[in-house]
């Protein structure tokens, strides 16, 4: 089974370089690769893990795989926003970590083509942006996963943190 | 995974095996050469076979590099087998050097350029090997060490003479290893010729067999059991032909391979038995395959087929086979039976009585009839030959060869004849014979003749039942006691049994059902509770290895270590057979090296101080594994100085790690674990084994990436002892379920020391806030668990929530929580790679509902009290 899941995603990188999931915030469409998606689930209860930040939502259940939230508007310093029936968390795998973002809805799968991608036109790029694509007349934020999850420690006290390296 | 990829990764698996074997051994003897004791033969035959086996399996798979340095390592052992030479220790250096280039080059024979990688190193080796070889042979003679050789080699020679004991030599585990291996090795040999007997012109096939049986070919040497090893030869030959010829193969070759690896598989069953391996009729069964390749006559045994050679000389080419003095049938005592069948008293008695003094049984008969009669009862021994005149009364010859032909197919015919008339053979066209022979025939020829027509007969049996595929072989393997596994599947058995007991928690606990209270349901659900309980065991013990190989690794260490801070140490191990994790050995590995080189290095002095002491020159290190109950302790305990504790604190101090206030008031367990800390070390110089401060705080965290811990004990000039303490369960815990506010908090059950509710017992409140609870005399700090991770509880009064004593190794205090829960076997989840650790959680279970509980690090929360980081959010309004 892993050996099978290893080619898919191999596969899939060849061919699904430019295909990216949209999802909206704040009415914005965002997109990220396809590739680190590994599922959608609906949104669901987390249970708060203490001494983490704010943008950790909690953790949750994945069919036995305890997962962390993060709440990608507040990276994105947006407003809090309670959730709805819309409300999905996107399952992605980076690295050697599976972890949920949380989002207000998951539009389609686009293919992203490079003519698509145009310089700044929209908006004020954002630091977790790294690409704006124009498609049917809408700018797209294309963000760098890595920067968004990776750029800062989810746990707090970072003093100590270091007491224990 | 293709078939290449799966033989070089066994053989790396093995190489190592049999690399980190070999190497105590080298050192073994190295110190026994030191006390000029003399080396037991054994091991260095033992040594010897573990470089041959590396050096034929490395030859099968084409690795060149790998085979020429082990042949060269092989070859210099080689001179200490016989009584030549006498082993001297720094010959272990550069043993232990090429073990050493083995193992990196073994490494890395995935890369394609690996040779290039070890070119130099490896032509560097290889020469100064062989320029010790050359130091050995040319050099010893004049040592005069040669009597001690002689002596030595008188003791233990006659061990070596007897090959048909399986003697000491061939110590137990290498046997099973053998056995073991060459279970696979044929097993693996007969499904490629079984699936070449449908697809007879795979390649592929026929190389992977060839390969598979070169390499039990190469233990069967090894291990000298030259029977299997010469069947094996001739199998590898035949399969070797077909390699190379293209040819296809035919149908016959492989069941007639087929049958010889059942009789190559009788033998490991004779060895697993304890007997050597004795195959019957070797010589004639490697005959019949050579002669069934398709005319090669390349091969040496090849079989010439003309029945009498007309030189006298015996040892004719032809024969020249039967002459190996091992199979030779001459000596055995039980012969074969002939049946002599001639009208002429005279002439029947001087064969058989030629034949008898040849050990043969002789049966005789006066013509056809009787013979025949003799055949068909069953009270006469069967008969493996028969011998006929001709011209007989009642019966001639010619009738009785043509019934014996049909009713007796592998009953060979010998026609003895005076008249060397053509006609009478031409009669015999057609006929079935073995071979003729003249009524004056010296004797020699006579009986060249015999032995031929019985092998023939013999070959004829084997032929016919190698081809009776319907006969059900009888059975008796003895079934295998260990077979290789991929950690992978290893791992995701334990996940799934580590989910099969989450998902057992959701059914039985689910709260429909456990509402309606059905008594059988409970019953059922109590005996699937036991199964999985069970199966979780099992499945856990899987993974347990005996820290035995960890320790071999760290006689090296010793070894090397020692040399080179030029003190003489003695490792003792103890408790080789306690089991650990195998990952739990793997991470342990590194530390274990650092301790020890510590242990060498600062540990034990130099031999004058410790004359001056008045130890003895030589420290000993002991390093031991002991298990009490849910934890393991590895022991590092060296007789040396000790750690000097006013040392480390002056240097603590000079680096400013702790203040002078509070270094008044530490133990000397708190002063010893400051040798932790990243950077710290007071050797006054830096040696190349150790002394940077690099290494202690390297140990410190990989052992507490298991969640072990290290405890020191110092006993100035009497050594110190460092005790690795690690839990034995990684991925599991018995843990208590508790509640504060909405949050689910899980405990290890292991550290509570009891729970009580706040009734007459008086509590204190220190300036700082902190509470102390006088719990019967004892006073212990309160903690409130909602103040640690801020949340909202459910009262914040003491009195009405419940107070848990928690005991753990620093410490103890109370932990005030809302409510207790109940007590459950968990799994011990992650969160998934995303958070590695977090201060006061060491992670998270998932209880019978699908909620999630978090695990308290209790260990943590009172290191974190003790040095003030613990951060606390009071609100107790």
């Amino acid at each position: 089974m892993d050996y099978e899941s290893e080619k898919d995603v191999t596969s899939d990188e060849d061919n699904s370089e430019d295909r990216y999931l949209v999802f909206e915030l704040a009415s914005q469409g965002y997109a990220i690769p396809i590739r680190y998606v590994e599922e959608i689930i609906s949104h669901q209860g987390f249970t708060p893990v203490p001494e983490t930040k704010d943008f950790i939502l909690g953790a949750l259940n994945l069919r036995g795989k305890v997962i962390v939230v993060v709440d990608v508007r507040q990276k994105l310093s947006l407003e809090k926003r309670e959730p709805d029936d819309q409300t999905c968390i996107v399952v992605i795998k980076l690295k050697d970590a599976v972890l949920g973002i949380m989002v207000d809805r998951v539009r389609e799968v686009l293919d992203i083509t490079a003519s698509q991608i145009t310089s700044s036109m929209c908006e004020t790029k954002k630091e977790y942006v790294d690409n704006v694509a124009k498609i049917n007349d809408e700018c797209i934020f294309t963000i760098d996963l890595n920067q968004l999850i990776f750029d800062e420690n989810p746990v707090c006290n970072q003093e100590l943190e270091a007491n224990y390296e | 995974m293709s078939i290449d990829a799966e033989i070089i990764e066994g053989f790396q698996q093995e190489s190592f095996d049999l690399l980190d074997d070999v190497e105590p051994k080298l050192i073994t003897i190295a110190e026994r050469a030191n006390e000029d004791v003399a080396i037991d033969l054994d091991e260095i035959n033992a040594i010897f076979r573990t470089f041959h086996t590396i050096k034929g399996c490395a030859a099968s798979i084409g690795l060149d590099l790998l085979t020429k340095i082990s042949h060269e390592a092989e070859s210099i052992l080689d001179l200490f087998r016989g009584n030549e030479y006498v082993y001297q220790c720094e010959y272990t250096e550069i043993l232990c050097e090429t073990t050493d280039i083995l193992r990196n080059i073994i490494e890395k024979i995935d890369d394609d350029d690996y040779e290039e990688q070890f070119e130099e190193a490896s032509s560097d080796l290889i020469a100064r090997l062989k320029k010790q070889f050359t130091m050995i042979t040319s050099g010893e003679e004049e040592s005069g060490e040669k009597t001690v050789a002689e002596q030595q080699a008188q003791d233990s020679s006659p061990a070596n003479e007897q090959p048909e004991l399986l003697t000491a030599d061939r110590d137990q585990e290498m046997i099973s290893q053998f056995v073991s291996d060459g279970h696979d090795f044929l097993a693996n040999v007969e499904s490629s010729l079984i699936s070449l007997q449908d697809n007879p012109n795979q390649e592929d096939l026929v190389q992977y067999a060839y390969r598979q049986m070169h390499s039990f070919k190469g233990n069967c040497s090894l291990m000298d059991f030259n029977d299997l090893e010469k069947l094996s030869h001739a199998i590898e030959s035949t399969l070797s032909y077909y390699r190379d010829e293209k040819t296809a193969i035919g149908s016959e070759s492989p069941a007639l391979c087929l049958k010889f690896i059942d009789i190559l598989r009788d033998g490991l069953r004779d060895i697993e038995k304890g007997s050597m391996p004795y195959i019957e009729n070797l010589t004639i069964l490697i005959d019949l395959l050579n002669e069934n390749m398709p005319q090669k006559s390349q091969v040496n045994n090849i079989y010439n087929d003309n029945p009498i050679r007309e030189d006298n000389n015996m040892q004719s080419s032809d024969v020249s086979t039967v002459e190996d003095p091992n199979t030779d049938t001459e000596n055995k005592v039980s012969k074969e039976t002939v049946l002599i069948v001639e009208d002429s008293m005279l002439s029947r008695k001087k064969i058989s009585s030629l034949l008898e003094a040849e050990n043969y049984k002789i049966l005789e008969a006066a013509d056809g009839i009787e013979a025949l009669e003799m055949l068909r009862s069953n009270d006469i021994p069967k008969c493996d030959l028969v011998i006929t005149d001709l011209g007989m009364p009642r019966m001639d010859g010619n009738d009785l060869v043509r019934i014996i032909n049909n009713e007796f197919k592998e009953l060979p015919v010998v026609i003895l004849s005076g008249a060397e008339d053509v006609n009478i053979f031409k009669k015999l066209i057609g006929h079935d014979l073995s071979g003729y022979v003249s009524k004056n025939v010296p004797k020699n020829e006579l009986f060249a003749m015999v032995k031929k027509a019985i092998r023939d007969g013999t070959k004829r049996k084997l032929l016919s039942s190698a081809f009776n595929t319907g006969e059900a072989k009888e059975s008796n393997i003895k079934a295998r006691n260990d077979i290789r596994v991929d950690m992978r599947k290893l791992d995701s058995m334990i996940n799934l049994v580590g989910e099969l007991i989450i998902a057992e928690a959701l059914v039985t606990a689910n709260p429909e059902v456990t509402k309606l209270k059905i008594a059988s349901f409970e019953k059922c659900t109590t005996q699937l509770r036991g199964i999985i309980g069970e199966l979780h065991d099992v499945t856990l013990s899987l993974r347990m290895v005996p820290v035995e190989g960890l320790f071999k690794k760290m006689i090296r260490v010793v070894h090397d270590a020692s040399k080179k801070t030029e003190k003489k140490i003695k490792l003792e191990t103890f408790g080789e057979d306690t089991e650990l994790d195998k990952l739990v050995t793997d991470v342990l590995s590194d530390p274990l090296v650092h301790m020890i080189r510590n242990s060498v290095d600062h540990g034990i002095e130099k031999p004058e101080s410790r004359l001056k002491k008045r130890k003895s020159e030589q420290g000993t290190i002991k390093l031991g594994a002991e298990q009490k109950g849910n934890e393991v302790t590895i022991s590092i305990q060296d007789d040396g100085g000790g750690l000097n504790r006013d040392k480390i604190l002056e240097k603590a101090i000079s680096k400013s790690l702790v203040d002078e206030n509070t270094a008044n008031n530490m133990s000397d367990d708190e002063i010893f674990q400051i040798i932790f800390n990243p950077g710290f070390s007071t050797a006054e110089t830096v040696t190349d084994i150790s002394g940077r401060g690099v290494g202690m705080d390297v140990v410190k965290k990989n052992i507490e990436s298991i969640n072990g811990r290290i405890d020191i004990k110092s006993d100035e000039d009497h050594g110190s002892t460092f005790n690795i303490r690690i839990p034995l369960n990684l991925a599991t815990m018995e843990g208590m379920l508790f509640q504060v506010g909405a949050s689910k908090y899980t405990i290890p059950i292991s550290c509570i020391r009891e729970t009580f509710r706040l009734e007459d017992q008086t509590v204190s409140i220190r300036s700082d806030n902190m509470e102390y609870v006088n719990l019967r005399d004892d006073i212990l700090p309160i903690l409130r668990l909602h103040e640690i991770h801020d949340i909202q509880p459910d009262s914040n009064d003491l009195r009405d929530g419940i107070l848990i004593v928690l005991d753990v190794s620093d410490g103890t205090f109370c932990l005030f929580v809302d409510e207790m829960l109940y007590q459950m076997d968990t799994v011990i989840k992650n969160f998934s790679g995303y958070i590695e650790s977090l201060p006061t959680i060491c992670g998270c279970n998932i209880l019978g509902d699908g909620k999630i509980s978090l695990i308290l690090n209790t260990d943590n929360i009172v290191k974190m009290l003790k040095s003030k980081t613990l951060q606390l959010k009071f609100n107790r309004s």
